[in-house]
């Protein structure tokens, strides 16, 4: 299937869910629900990412009427997502210095890289994976979101109601720690 | 001397109002040159990890198709702004109890 048809796919996937059609919900519950999890492992580490992805796929759901597909619907799922562990954040506090568990990436689908050079990458990423684990949450999250993900300052600020000043310096701050962690070793 | 500076500067983040401040000491020197080098790397391995993907656990979608709620097109940031307002009514309400008790001392001793 080209890229334009999956696209078209997914605006009439929308357009049903919306309705209320649970069934085209679950496609896109289907297309989505790995990066949506992926992003709750990064923000509360694997324990809680289940509930975390559960959580803010029902949301998702209550909300879908509200879609006005102005962002692309994985960004807007993402949001929710961010949403949803910032809220459950309490409970994900008690996660905070646990470290995380390696086996859950065993099985990590990597889409842009090959096999020659995912060997390379994966001492890199296990040590980026566990300095991440070592942030504080409100460090964490801004680090994800603006580093890996991509997100500008605003849209973090925003999502994570914090300012944009503390956005900044939080990043900052973050990405100190993490060179830290890696220069010692962790 | 020069060490004190790179640690104030390397304190301030980019984009902030006092980062200008340091920019000519930034320009100058080395070791925080070396130090924007080595964070930017940092920024640029962390970019990688956006295509690392997972795979979500086997009964997510079952759980959450068996979950689903009515459709009520709720705000899905509510609860985050109920967070955010409680927070800034909580600051603001010990702020003008603070104030209420500081005036109130003040006109008991007048």
């Amino acid at each position: 299937m080209t890229s334009r048809r999956v696209q078209e796919d997914e605006q009439a996937l929308i357009s049903l869910a919306k309705g209320g059609d649970a069934d085209a919900f679950g496609e896109l519950v289907w297309r989505y629900r790995d990066t949506v999890y992926t992003l709750a492992v990064r923000l509360v580490g694997p324990d809680l990412a289940a509930d975390v992805a559960q959580e803010a796929l029902i949301r998702a759901w209550r909300a879908m009427p509200r879609f006005r597909g102005e962002a692309a619907l994985g960004t807007w799922l993402h949001r929710i997502t961010v949403n949803t562990a910032w809220t459950m954040r309490k409970r994900a506090a008690r996660f905070e210095t646990q470290q995380l568990d390696e086996s859950v990436f065993d099985g990590a689908i990597d889409h842009a890289t090959g096999p020659e050079k995912a060997g390379e990458m994966i001492e890199v990423r296990a040590g980026l994976r566990a300095a991440i684990e070592q942030l504080s949450p409100g460090q964490r999250a801004v680090l994800v979101l603006r580093d890996v993900y991509g997100w500008s300052h605003a849209e973090v600020a925003r999502e994570l109601g914090i300012t944009h000043t503390t956005a900044k310096v939080r990043l900052h701050r973050a990405r100190k720690r993490v060179r830290v962690l890696l220069e010692e070793g962790l | 001397m020069s060490r004190i500076i790179c640690k104030i500067a390397n304190a301030v983040p980019d984009g902030s109002r006092l980062a200008p401040l340091f920019d000519r000491h930034r320009e100058q020197c080395l070791r925080c040159q070396a130090d924007a080098v080595r964070l930017r790397g940092v920024s640029r391995d962390l970019s990688g990890l956006e295509t690392e993907i997972l795979a979500a656990p086997g009964g997510l979608h079952t759980q959450v198709m068996a979950t689903l709620p009515i459709q009520d097109a709720s705000n899905p940031r509510r609860p985050l702004l109920i967070r955010v307002v409680a927070r800034w009514a909580t600051g603001i309400g010990v702020a003008v109890a603070t104030l209420a008790a500081i005036i109130g001392r003040r006109s008991r001793r007048s």
